[in-house]
């Protein structure tokens, strides 16, 4: 599956995010440099606390960087230079992981979803009535497009079930017509049945509209399912990033293969091996200098403690950063 | 050996306007040292039965039914009044270990609270017990995990903490909700394999509250899948999640999305579960089934397969739901 290299949606560049702590300052985000193209979809993974979060709050304006670069569709949304830099999600929309909680329960679900439209999209029509009629209109247009209809139009969100809820800030974000929809966890509220049709209709909205999509999760299942390629991180550090057919069958880092080791198979024939990672402690903050994994790696060596090793891209762009990979060829 | 046995469990929650039969007839047994699931979508009442049994439901439920620990019946108590025989033997560890351990007090003191309460621990015993009961779930320093308060660890520590805080009152029965849906997975890794430790050196028995079926598949022995407050489906894991027998298992099985990627489809359950507070006309889950047909109007009856694997289901050969 060799898709044409198009235009780059998202270029980012060395994005650094610094929180200032009593303990000193925390990087949430360390250096990390991301591609998406048109109509791809990133999944971005690896556990709590890994800065995936934050990256997303990054990209959409939410919070703002501390170095680096972001350009989408050719324009410089933040610059590290640029004293003044924040910028507006222009053409970027989110979607929440608890929809419970990221939607107004006060408002009915026309105004959640129209709230979303850009201003000059019912400027043309005279009159507050065509305006009106026209919006609610145009209201219904975003809930077909995610399985919902104009019964659904006057109804607030208790009325809803947590799948619906999700279809309904889905059709919010779609509202906002963006070049890049960022899906922050946008299952793990929810049942596995549920989960399954969310899935479902996001692969179909993805091929529909050809959208690029940011997929951030820590269920690697439903990343296989929906994901073109795959960024894992650690602790602020992008460890491996590549195809996601690469990624999950020839992995590289050890971190990556822990990860995968862990998720358990519904298959009951498949042994699963007990993983061979150093429990984690409480602090997170690696040494400065050291592999960020270093603590935890069952191959790290003193190289590794002394020096970071840098983010190697190979063929087919699939790339790593690690001393002492995995071979390429294994089980 | 047989620890605990529950037959006929019904738990309804009335309020002024309806009154939803959350459990139905459910009865089910838990052996030593078997970890048993109990699997469904959330609102199927998985979570009421188990804390039926316990006595950990609101003062407003009526339950009825009965359970015998290690062979002493006992009626399931109604409105919310521990039942000091279930105390005795079962211990319970929820969803949520930040939520469920006071943020103002240290591991110690909580912990110290339920050993002397569970009445096996003497105050002069009590240190070292804590520290030998922290030291059975693996956590490194027990000592110092003991002065600390729950903030200051993380989530998986802190999970690790409540099952230690569960052992400390010897029970022969670990109930747990959902013990690693708030973890990650390497975390839920270490957790899963520290349960299945237990249950294998100690002979401990974990009634597992899951929706996870892949926590299902690579830890538990037996499983139950629940839907709208039954019972339709149970066995031995290695046989239902291979040969499913009834249509709800089989869909939720579909529902999953694995590793290899060789799914390009996921299927899912179209409809809705059924509204709980109205009566219930046969099988629960016709509305929502492919394979309905006349005789779904009438309750099915259970039958039993071979190797103990039994289903609630008017098919009555597993192999007819592939080949309609």
């Amino acid at each position: 599956m060799t898709k044409p290299v198009t235009n780059h949606t998202l270029k980012v560049r060395e994005l650094e995010k610094v929180y200032h702590t009593r303990m000193g300052p925390f990087i949430a985000v360390n250096k990390v440099s991301l591609d998406i193209a048109d109509g791809e979809v990133l999944a971005i993974v690896g556990e709590s606390g890994c800065g995936k979060s934050t990256l997303s709050r990054l990209l959409i304006g939410l919070d703002q960087a501390d170095g680096g670069e972001i350009r989408f569709n050719d324009r410089v949304l933040y610059r590290a230079s640029d004293a003044h830099a924040s910028h507006r999600n222009d053409g970027i929309a989110i979607v929440f992981q608890d929809p419970f909680s990221s939607l107004n329960p006060k408002m009915r679900v026309v105004d959640l979803v129209a709230e979303a439209f850009r201003p000059t999209k019912l400027s043309a029509i005279k009159g507050w009535r065509g305006r009106r009629v026209t919006r609610r209109k145009r209201v219904v247009e975003y809930l077909n497009l995610v399985g919902l209809d104009e019964t659904h139009l006057d109804r607030f969100p208790h009325e809803f079930s947590g799948g619906q809820l999700q279809r309904i800030a889905l059709a919010r974000a779609l509202a906002q017509e963006p070049g890049l929809l960022i899906l922050d966890e946008p299952t793990a509220a929810l049942d596995v049945s549920v989960q399954a049709q969310i899935l479902m209709l996001l692969k179909e909205l993805q091929q529909r509209l050809a959208l690029s999509m940011v997929f951030i999760s820590h269920n690697l299942g439903s990343v296989a399912f929906i994901a073109d390629r795959i960024m894992v991180m650690y602790l602020g550090h992008r460890v491996e990033a590549g195809p996601t057919r690469k990624v999950l069958d020839h992995t590289r880092h050890h971190y990556t293969r822990a990860l995968i080791e862990a998720v358990p198979s519904i298959n009951p024939h498949r042994k699963r091996r007990v993983s061979t990672l150093v429990p984690r402690g409480s602090i997170l903050r690696p040494a400065s200098r050291s592999c960020v994994f270093a603590d935890r790696c069952p191959a790290a060596t003193d190289d590794c403690r002394q020096h970071a090793p840098s983010f190697t891209e190979g063929p087919g762009g699939h790339g790593f950063a690690c001393f002492h990979p995995l071979s390429e060829t294994q089980p | 050996m047989q620890l605990l046995a529950v037959s006929a469990l019904h738990v309804r929650l009335p309020s002024i306007h309806r009154t939803v039969h959350a459990v139905r007839n459910v009865s089910w047994s838990l052996n030593e040292g078997e970890i048993l699931a109990l699997v469904g979508e959330s609102g199927c009442g998985k979570t009421m039965t188990a804390m039926a049994i316990l006595g950990l439901l609101p003062d407003s439920a009526q339950v009825t039914g009965h359970c015998s620990w290690q062979g002493q019946q006992r009626s399931v108590r109604t409105s919310g009044t521990r039942d000091p025989l279930a105390a005795e033997h079962a211990a319970v560890i929820f969803q949520n270990p930040q939520t469920a351990l006071n943020p103002f007090f240290t591991i110690s003191q909580q912990m110290g609270d339920v050993a002397l309460a569970s009445g096996r621990v003497t105050r002069k015993s009590l240190p070292g017990v804590l520290v030998e009961n922290l030291a059975r779930v693996q956590l490194p320093d027990p000592s110092a995990v003991l002065k600390k308060y729950p903030h200051q660890l993380s989530g998986g520590q802190l999970q690790r903490v409540m099952i230690a805080m569960a052992l400390v009152c010897r029970p022969q029965v670990l109930i747990a909700d959902e013990p690693t849906t708030a973890l990650d997975v390497i975390v839920q890794a270490e957790i899963l394999e520290l349960l299945r430790t237990l249950a294998l050196e100690d002979g401990l028995a974990v009634l597992l509250i899951t929706h996870d079926l892949g926590v299902v598949a690579s830890l538990c022995d037996r499983v139950m899948v629940m839907y709208a407050g039954e019972i339709v489906e149970q066995g031995a894991v290695k046989e239902v999640l291979r040969s499913p027998a009834h249509p709800y298992t089989r869909k939720l099985l579909a529902t999953v999305p694995d590793i290899d990627g060789s799914r390009t489809a996921l299927e899912y359950i179209p409809g809705r579960v059924p509204d709980l507070s109205q009566p219930m006309h046969g099988c629960a889950f016709k509305e929502r089934c492919a394979h309905r047909h006349g005789a779904c109007d009438r309750v099915p009856i259970e039958r039993v397969l071979k190797g103990g694997q039994s289903y609630r289901c008017h098919l009555n050969d597993p192999y007819e739901v592939t080949q309609p």
